[in-house]
């Protein structure tokens, strides 16, 4: 039996993206447990997204998206920022922990941050253990 | 149904060691969606791709290198085709610690993006929208000036917004320039009252860039042109006024060592040549006035708004220089003769504040001179990481301009590696230098201190032969670093587009599209953008141009995705029209309408719609949703 490992999945926005290519350009390593999904912008990210990837058996999304600072204006991110943690107190309600749905801020230069956060991140949701929502629904039931 | 082709791409063989390509092989074609796989080497070869006859109706997924520069290499294809891009190299080979790591990541990633294409929409036709032919510049140094003319003279009309009141930067304040020594301002002077005569040229002093809205070839940018308290358009530059103002100020462009009047023109090449007012000095006594036959002066002027339609927009602001007050060893503003090298440059300028002798603050000759380098570049603080680029060469300029003044000074250089790498650096300056009896000494100088009769005591360990000195000098020049300005970051959140983590403009591609930026249509060129000397801002200068004309003359500008509105579906909430961050969603009658030249095509109305009215390319939620369980099926 291999050692279990926690599913991830973090949707990336284009900008944050190209920090991901970053990332991988200058060589820095972080957990292979990660898959990155690429979006036009992090406020595309419906909320039901999330609820649909941990149905899935994610035990975490992220959702990387630019500094709200480097936007022309703000609305993007702070939509993002809303939803987020108004989703996080939604799933706290149904014994999800919140450190489940992360937010990163990440520039399109900033491989090196994404590529530490993300190992932290990852460690934290090992501590956490899994998720396993589907079986929990179904027990539910 | 078997329908998608998968394309996998080794990287010229470069990712076989990274991921195992027989192992994805096997695994996607257990899946029963998948019709073809080829495993190729090196996708981006243009024959590779004619060579696999793709079909227009197929989809598609690409296993390669990152989307940004994938979408040239396919762009014949992606107008009517469903293709889906799947990064293995930098987000999976490259970031994997193992090759097993790797190739399951691989997988994964695949069979997400094998999801999302079979739910994918063909694209709709391709919007193509025109596009304005003319171009701002954003700055008027030597970068700004070389490449509006470069577009004006293309036939195109270009508009500088300069913040001061006149075009030129920082080169019309230098001497002379490196390696030739020849005089600054002349060499730039003719090129300013050429881009001043130029017909499709309009320079906008005392401005600066608001807001802009809008996409690549229709940007409507909002200038506010702060007052001059003078009307151009009657000033004649004569300079009767400033004959009468009672009242001196110092002078930015002379760096505070020689005064002006408070209504003033800041150099005699000045362009446009046309004289202001400095509110904060200005007593208003009405004397000018009196004198100005044209009647220009207004002392109530207001700032005023300007709104410009322009198609491409190029970011030339420069840099700051460092601050050397944050460096308190050298004691800069406290001791008279610890100057920085743009002050120096105006010091031994003939028409400078001492008319081109090099005195000491006490009235006494300099004799003995030191030069510091790197004082706020390649640290990591109080400055920046970077090498500053310029100073090795105009410090090894400025040394031998002293010697050109006065054959008995002696000069030192503080240096701690000598970069001479340019044209003609090391033949025209350094080995003239080695000649000329400069000396060069191994050291970044750990304290200046005084002596009691008023010079300069600079300790430092010779890191050649790891011994301790003192040198005592009359005067010590400080080679400043260049320093990202406040200003730029401000602008850059006004376009859109990214700093790096110096602060300077970050470019698409460092090594192949150096000069674009996230925002199509937004082009950088200069010192903004990165350390660099005059010549190699005049040539991001011309190359900006070029990129600005190319897209000129590469006709109307096809836009990727734009969000759509399903009439039948919207409700008029009105919701999208808070979402979207361009403004391009306006309401019409009881509905809403996307404005196609202003969408970003970012999504963020999608998401905000509550009766899921709006689409946009196959970014919806139900691509997402299967590509999401594709990355998470075992």
């Amino acid at each position: 039996m291999m050692a279990w490992k926690p599913k991830i999945i973090a949707f990336t926005c284009w900008c944050s993206n190209s920090g991901v290519d970053q990332a991988g350009f200058e060589g820095f390593k972080y957990p292979s447990n990660l898959v990155t999904l690429r979006v036009p912008c992090s406020a595309i990210v419906n909320p039901s997204l999330v609820i649909k990837a941990f149905e899935e058996g994610a035990d975490a999304v992220l959702i990387t998206a630019c500094k709200p600072f480097e936007l022309r204006r703000i609305a993007p991110s702070r939509i993002t920022a809303a939803r987020v943690s108004l989703l996080r107190r939604l799933l706290k309600t149904v014994g999800i922990e919140e450190s489940r749905v992360r937010i990163l801020w990440i520039s399109s230069n900033e491989g090196e941050v994404f590529a530490k956060e993300v190992s932290e991140i990852v460690g934290e949701i090992e501590k956490l253990g899994p998720l396993d929502l589907r079986r929990k629904m179904l027990e539910q039931l | 149904m078997k329908k998608i082709t998968v394309l996998l791409c080794t990287c010229g063989s470069t990712l076989l060691d990274n991921i195992d390509f027989n192992m994805v092989s096997r695994e996607l074609s257990r899946n029963p969606l998948v019709k073809r796989i080829e495993v190729l080497d090196g996708i981006c070869k243009s024959s590779i791709i004619k060579n696999l006859k793709l079909d227009a109706a197929e989809r598609i997924v690409v296993a390669a290198c990152s989307n940004r520069l994938l979408e040239a290499v396919f762009k014949s294809l992606l107008s009517f085709s469903n293709v889906e891009f799947v990064n293995i190299r930098e987000h999976c080979a490259w970031a994997c610690r193992e090759r097993e790591e790797a190739t399951s990541k691989a997988i994964r990633l695949l069979n997400g993006g094998i999801n999302k294409v079979v739910r994918s929409n063909p694209p709709q036709s391709s919007d193509c929208l025109g596009i304005v032919r003319e171009a701002m510049v954003v700055g008027g140094g030597i970068a700004g000036v070389r490449c509006a003319l470069d577009i004006a003279n293309a036939g195109y009309r270009v508009y500088i917004i300069e913040k001061e009141p006149s075009i030129g930067g920082i080169m019309a304040q230098l001497d002379k320039t490196f390696p030739t020594l020849d005089c600054s301002i002349c060499i730039e002077g003719p090129l300013l009252s050429e881009a001043g005569r130029n017909k499709n040229i309009v320079i906008i002093p005392n401005s600066e860039v608001v807001s802009v809205k809008g996409r690549v070839g229709d940007f409507r940018v909002l200038v506010k042109l702060n007052p001059t308290y003078v009307d151009p358009e009657k000033c004649n530059g004569c300079g009767e006024c400033a004959n009468v103002c009672p009242v001196y100020q110092p002078n930015k462009y002379d760096v505070d060592l020689k005064p002006v009047k408070a209504i003033y023109c800041p150099f005699a090449q000045a362009v446009p040549l046309k004289y202001v007012i400095n509110k904060d000095h200005c007593i208003e006594c009405g004397l000018c006035m009196s004198v100005c036959t044209r009647a220009a002066i207004n002392l109530e002027d207001k700032p005023k708004m300007l709104e410009l339609n322009v198609g491409a927009i190029v970011v030339a602001i420069g840099s700051d220089l460092f601050d050397p007050r944050h460096k308190p060893e050298y004691h800069y503003g406290e001791y008279d003769n610890v100057i920085t090298n743009m002050e120096f440059e105006r010091i031994i300028c003939a028409s400078g504040p001492t008319g081109g002798v090099l005195l000491r603050r006490d009235g006494k000759p300099a004799k003995r001179i030191a030069f510091i380098q790197c004082v706020g570049s390649r640290e990591s603080a109080p400055g920046i990481e970077e090498c500053s680029y310029y100073c090795c060469a105009a410090s090894m300029k400025e040394a031998r301009l002293i010697l050109e003044h006065d054959r008995d000074a002696k000069v030192f250089i503080f240096y701690n590696e000598l970069r001479a790498f340019g044209k003609g650096w090391e033949d025209l300056l350094y080995r003239r230098c080695l000649e000329d009896g400069i000396v060069f000494i191994r050291s970044r100088p750990s304290e200046i201190r005084r002596s009691p009769e008023g010079n300069l005591i600079v300790v430092y360990e010779d890191t050649l032969t790891s011994k301790r000195g003192e040198l005592e000098v009359d005067m010590v020049i400080l080679a400043l670093g260049f320093k990202p300005s406040n200003r730029l970051a401000k602008l850059a959140a006004v376009l859109g587009v990214s700093v790096d983590s110096q602060g300077f403009i970050e470019e698409t591609n460092a090594k192949f599209k150096p000069l674009e930026t996230k925002v199509r249509g937004v082009y950088v060129a200069g010192t903004c953008h990165g350390p660099k000397d005059i010549v190699e801002s005049a040539v991001e200068g011309s190359a900006a141009a070029a990129l600005v004309i190319s897209l000129f003359r590469g006709g109307n500008v096809r836009l990727s995705e734009i969000a759509r509105i399903l009439e039948n579906k919207c409700a008029g909430c009105g919701k999208c029209i808070l979402a979207c961050q361009y403004d391009a969603i306006v309401r019409e009658g009881d509905k809403v309408r996307v404005l196609e030249s202003i969408c970003n095509s970012c999504g963020a109305c999608i998401s905000s719609c509550p009766q899921e009215a709006i689409s946009l390319g196959n970014w919806g939620i139900e691509q997402l949703a299967s590509q999401i369980s594709g990355m998470l099926s075992d």
